[in-house]
Order: structure tokens, then sequence, then C-alpha cells
């Protein structure tokens, strides 16, 4: 019998899951827990929609400080 | 063994397969999966499942025929798979990738191509794998297609609605918020780490971090802008906005 399900991969793995940075033998052991695990999936979510938030405010705040303000509007659709 | 029969054995049972997979499919359609109650719903079921597997079993039941193993083995994956192909390549022909790959499984498996029942969630993942390349694949060709026939590039249309727009964009201005209220270098570190996507090995050492020291700001930074949105959400009228948390595509 599998007990993948009773450990859970911690957040800050799946968040590095999400960043792209495990390795490829954690990536396969993070995914095969995935297929079965709807906790670390939603977990993984989170994780994904917090990336995508921070990314687009560290945008915003790096276009704010550089002399072209013209190109914040394009920075930020980017990153929609 | 199965896979050695004869061509209209063959044909009668892929017909059989496909039928199987799709009631399955729609007893999970007509469930309705409530995105509301889902997490609470996720985790009772992996409990469950945990304590229940039994992966020789189930590929025996599988490999036998057996209705009740496609049952279980539909029940086992069938979110995971659908979460995969949609954070992968979104909601486009879900289903019927979906469909794809279960057929793909039960069909190795009935011919007898997988070997150790207990490395069933590994080969679940590399159908589900190549699925994912060979649809990447098929749209990277039909696009350089397109163009050789100049009829203009047709790019998916993965814009949230506008109302995760709104969302999302509040959630941005927390989270500048949150990052104004750092120090310039801390800000930094975090814009290496998710921005620039840079190691943690890498940001420690360039600037002079210990692992302990990194993995706190992270956290606070989370833990502050939680509490901000909180916060913020709190002090609005109900129904002003809305609560639903924003993923690039629904699973459900």
């Amino acid at each position: 019998m599998n007990v993948h399900c009773s450990s859970h991969f911690s957040q800050d793995v799946l968040e590095l899951y999400a960043l792209g940075m495990v390795s490829v033998h954690s990536c396969s052991d993070v995914e095969e827990h995935l297929l079965i695990c709807p906790q670390c999936q939603a977990q993984l979510e989170a994780a994904d929609a917090y990336i995508s938030v921070v990314r687009s405010a560290c945008l915003l705040i790096s276009s704010r400080s550089n002399s072209f303000p013209r190109m914040r509007p394009m920075l930020v659709a980017e990153s929609l | 063994m199965l896979g050695s029969a004869g061509g209209i054995r063959k044909v009668f049972e892929e017909a059989d397969v496909h039928s199987l997979i799709a009631q399955l499919a729609a007893v999970e359609f007509v469930r309705g999966p409530d995105a509301a109650g889902l997490l609470d719903d996720r985790s009772e079921q992996s409990d469950l499942l945990a304590s229940e597997v039994d992966w020789q079993n189930l590929v025996a039941r599988i490999h036998r025929g057996e209705d009740s193993g496609m049952e279980d083995l539909y029940r086992l994956f069938a979110r995971g798979i659908r979460f995969y192909l949609c954070r992968q390549l979104g909601p486009q022909e879900l289903d019927d990738k979906i469909h794809d790959t279960f057929l793909i499984v039960v069909q190795a498996i009935r011919k007898g191509d997988l070997r150790e029942p207990e490395r069933l969630m590994g080969f679940v993942r590399t159908v589900v794998r190549r699925q994912v390349a060979a649809h990447i694949d098929k749209v990277v060709h039909s696009r350089r297609e397109e163009l050789d026939l100049d009829v203009g590039v047709r790019v998916a249309d993965v814009r949230r609605n506008p109302e995760q727009n709104a969302a999302f964009q509040q959630k941005v201005e927390f989270m500048v918020s949150v990052l104004d209220g750092l120090s310039e270098r801390d800000r930094e570190i975090l814009s290496r780490f998710y921005l620039d996507e840079q190691s943690q090995e890498e940001i420690c050492d360039e600037m002079d971090l210990s692992e302990t020291q990194f993995r706190l700001l992270k956290s606070r930074a989370k833990a502050r802008f939680g509490e901000l949105g909180k916060r913020k959400l709190l002090q609005r009228p109900i129904g002003s906005i809305s609560m639903r948390t924003f993923t690039r595509c629904a699973h459900y």
C-alpha cells in the first residue's frame, strides 16, 4: 500500500516547484504526489497565485522607480 | 493476455473502455464540483485515499477488465490529472485530454505493459507529461503552418475575466504596500527570488544572507500580505468585492 498522501510537501517545496526550481528527482516525487493529493493541489494553486501577485508587485515597483514611466502599463499588462 | 486479442475483440474493448470513462466523467459532471467547498472535500478525500490504495489489487482488477478497477482508477486520479493538465495547458479541451490519458493508462495496464503495479502513480505521471508534450508539439506545428500560410497567428486567450482581473489588481496593490514597507534590500531579495528566479543559494551567497534570514523574510512578507488582505476585505461592505480566489483556470 502506498502512503504518499499521508506525507504532504511543505509550502516551501511547493513554491519551489511552482517556480521550477526543484531537481528532476524531486519534481517527479512532487508530481506523483500531486496526482492523488487534493490538499497539495490546493497549496500549489495558492503558491501559483501568490507568485503571480509578487511578480506583478515587484514589476510595478521597479517600473515606478525607473526613468521610463511609459513602460509601466506594458509591464503590468505582460504580468497579467 | 488481453492485448494479444484479435482485431474485433480489441475494437470492442476500446469502445468498452471509452464508454466507461465517459460514464465516469458524466457522474463527476452531474455531481457538480462545488468550487466553494472544494478545499474541505479535498482533504477528506486525501485521507480516504491514503488508507485505501492497494496498487497490486487495483492494477490486477484493471488488467482483468473489471469495471470496479476502472472506477477506482478514475476516482483516484481524475482530479489530479485534471489539475495537472489544466495547470500546464489551460482549460481548452480538458475533458478530451483527460479521457485520452485514462484510455492510454487503461490500455497499457490491460496489455500488461505496467510490470510494477506499485509504480502506477509514476506511470500515470509519465503518460500525462507525454500528453502535455504532445499537445505543445501540436500547437507549435500548427502555429508554424499558420505562419507559413500567412493567415495570422492565433494565440489562446489566457487572460482572466474582468472580475478576476479586479481581484488580482487588488492583491497586487496589497503586495505593493507590503513591499513598500520593506527596506530596499529586503525588496531586492524578494524580487531576485520571485521575479528573477534566482535560487536561494545564489541570493544568500551574493547578498551575504543566512538561509534562516532568507526564509524569515519570505514568510514574513507572505504573512503580512495575508493580514493586509484580510483587513482590507473586512473593511469593505459585503458584496462590493469578490472574495473568490483566482487561479489561472478553474480545474472543475
